[in-house]
């Protein structure tokens, strides 16, 4: 498909959208015109868009539910929490230092915070790519619940394994949790880390949508055998599906690492997952507004439910995945796309 | 890590194994059982076995005596997990599969997530009952024990009488599992209904009750197995799905679907090589490690699981 069409679709239009309207946000928060609670729920925002969006790409796209897909939140995390207190423990001494006493330079402070910024995301990446396309190319020949179930095998088995390499081999480690030291990081720098996560995973799952992958994994989602006759090779196309969304999660790690710090069992906990699987069913299977929608659907009723009966949200984000699931299997953008042809064109 | 490659430690690893084993057995046969019927991979399976264990804790710790103590609570667990399983049924599964006579991948997806849902509500249920996330922690102190001393010492292996006890209910839950598969009517329809659900609607037998009666029994087994599980580790909290559960999958896959003695066996293996591992290694979580990669090795190489021979 030609570059120009891509860009005059309203898919595009939508994430472009989207995009300036963060970035807006972002601006008027460093001015500080905008709240500081609006910074954060944009941020909060963004990151169940993102997250919904990364799993998409193989769940939506494809039809293949990675269950235990939380596994490269929590790989991200630990990549960056890694990176900031072991590959850079010096730096990180000074400029804790160095902030703590009041004497850095803000453009010294922004390109170091940059430059772990890049470095986490690099390692990130390597990790997160490496893993999926050497246990892709294993679990990616299971069908349905099998791979569902092999992914959450995955999940508990690096869960493990980083807590076993954190015991001997990082020594900021307190018990399954690093910290991330007072390095000088804004509400505004959190903003704009999770901004370029935001940017980069609302365009990379657009493009593999339009992309001649992305009418692939539609083929195979509505009938995997029928697709490999019609000369669609679907075991590379899942393959790269399964690596592009461990990337995309890997990134909202690194970001949520650099707000919070590294939490194991936190990072790595399946309840990442329902989000992600709750956001693309309660949008719609196979639609790239979906878990867009789905996470407009989702933070709202978390927002709510969390500041009017904390207790009880696990317990109503439950119900809800029941009854969205069984009332409704297609989804909002599904209904929507049903209803009328019009609507159809728009929401993609 | 230091490994303790000596002799005791080896015997400790594979004797504990099987002990250990043997409850994990017993936890598991309730997700196979669902599992080879229905082809419904239970993910609320894990959220049971808590709720079964939590109440025989909250239970014990109330009105504990000679009388109620987890082993005679174990009993009771089964009737509150039959009802569970009723529940589990009309809210999660008789929408989504009840009338379908063959899964699809679909509908085998959509099931994954109404059992997640209803474990959350389990899981989020706790919470409500007990007050404040995340610092609640039951540790019923279980000074119940089988008389003085509360272990057997054999040389250096030492062996605590409470959980030879529960390995040996363990090993008769999964016995009457599989007598009440196998023996009874009810039994025969279950197993009927795995092989061809549309089949055994043509014999006069609706498959919908049969689907509800596999939802109760494995729901019912599953909190009896909590049971098990509390008057094992002595304490319990919510936490404990995030073992119960995967390691039940570890379990299934290693025994194999639907055979409710080969899930046991599957027990009793991954049971030894957690223990040995553990006792070797002294590294909980090279342990899990390990048995969690087996689920993903064992999906990919031998997904019939280790006792069944290929096409049987």
């Amino acid at each position: 498909m030609g570059i120009t069409r891509i860009l005059s679709r309203p898919g595009f239009i939508l994430a472009s959208l989207l995009v300036v309207i963060t970035g807006l946000i972002g601006l008027l928060g460093q001015q500080g015109i905008a709240p500081k609670i609006a910074l954060s729920m944009t941020v909060d925002l963004m990151k169940f868009m993102g997250i919904g969006l990364a799993m998409a790409v193989i769940m939506s796209y494809a039809g293949y539910v990675s269950f235990g897909h939380s596994v490269f939140i929590g790989l991200g995390s630990f990549a960056a929490a890694y990176t900031v207190t072991v590959l850079e423990a010096e730096k990180t001494k000074q400029l804790s230092k160095a902030v703590i006493a009041g004497t850095i330079e803000p453009s010294v402070l922004r390109a170091a915070l940059i430059q772990f910024y890049v470095e986490s995301i690099l390692i990130a990446i390597l990790i997160s790519a490496a893993i999926a396309l050497t246990v892709g190319l294993a679990v990616l020949r299971l069908r349905g619940a099998y791979f569902a179930i092999a992914t959450i095998g995955l999940n508990f088995t690096v869960l493990n394994a980083v807590k076993l390499f954190m015991k001997y081999k990082v020594p900021t480690a307190v018990g399954d949790i690093i910290f991330i030291p007072n390095i000088g990081i804004t509400d505004t720098t959190i903003y704009w880390m999770h901004f370029a996560s935001f940017v980069a995973t609302i365009y990379i799952a657009y493009l593999v949508k339009v992309s001649r992958l992305g009418y692939g994994l539609s083929a195979i989602r509505e009938d995997e055998d029928a697709a490999e006759v019609m000369g669609v090779p679907t075991f590379k196309y899942k393959v790269i599906a399964f690596t592009i969304a461990a990337i995309l999660a890997s990134l909202w790690g690194v970001s949520t690492a650099f707000r919070e710090s590294f939490k194991a069992d936190d990072h790595f906990s399946l309840l990442h997952s329902v989000i992600m699987i709750l956001e693309n069913s309660a949008g719609g299977i196979g639609t790239f507004t979906g878990p867009i929608i789905g996470a407009l659907i989702y933070y709202p009723l978390k927002y709510l439910t969390q500041t009017v009966a904390a207790e009880l949200a696990l317990a109503i984000l439950g119900g809800l995945i029941v009854v969205i699931v069984t009332f409704f299997p297609e989804g909002i953008v599904g209904l929507l796309r049903a209803s009328s042809p019009k609507l159809r064109k728009v929401l993609e | 890590m230091e490994l303790a490659l000596t002799l005791p430690a080896i015997v400790r690893g594979i004797v504990n194994g099987l002990i250990y084993g043997s409850l994990l057995g017993s936890v598991a046969v309730g997700l196979s059982l669902i599992w080879g019927v229905m082809k419904v991979v239970n993910l609320a399976h894990g959220h049971i076995v808590v709720l079964g264990g939590m109440l025989t804790a909250f239970l014990f710790m109330k009105y504990g005596g000679a009388y109620i103590n987890p082993i005679t609570l174990f009993v009771f667990m089964t009737a509150v997990g039959a009802a569970m399983g009723f529940v589990l049924y009309w809210t999660a599964l008789h929408n989504i599969i009840g009338k379908a006579d063959i899964i699809t991948l679909k509908l085998e997806m959509s099931s994954l997530m109404t059992t997640f849902g209803i474990g959350l509500i389990i899981y989020g249920l706790h919470y409500v009952i007990n007050g404040i996330y995340p610092d609640y922690v039951t540790e019923p102190s279980l000074g119940w024990s089988l008389g003085k001393p509360p272990y057997i010492q054999i040389e250096f292996l030492r062996i605590e009488k409470t959980r030879l006890l529960v390995a040996a209910l363990g090993l008769t839950l999964a016995l009457m599992t599989h007598l009440f598969m196998n023996k009874t009517m009810i039994g025969l329809h279950i197993r009927a209904a795995a092989q061809d659900s549309r089949a055994l609607a043509l014999a006069g037998v609706d498959p919908i009750k049969v689907k509800l009666a596999a939802t109760i029994v494995a729901s019912a087994v599953a909190a009896a197995s909590g049971a098990l599980y509390v008057a094992y580790q002595k304490s319990i909290s919510p936490l404990a799905e995030h073992i119960v559960a995967p390691l039940s999958f570890v379990i299934v896959v290693l025994g194999g679907l639907g055979s409710i003695l080969g899930t046991y066996a599957g027990g009793l293996v991954l049971g030894v090589i957690y223990m040995l591992i553990w006792n070797i290694t002294g590294e909980q979580a090279l342990s899990l490690s390990v048995a969690f990669a087996l689920l993903v090795v064992m999906l990919v190489l031998r997904p019939q699981g280790l006792f069944i021979k290929e096409g049987g």
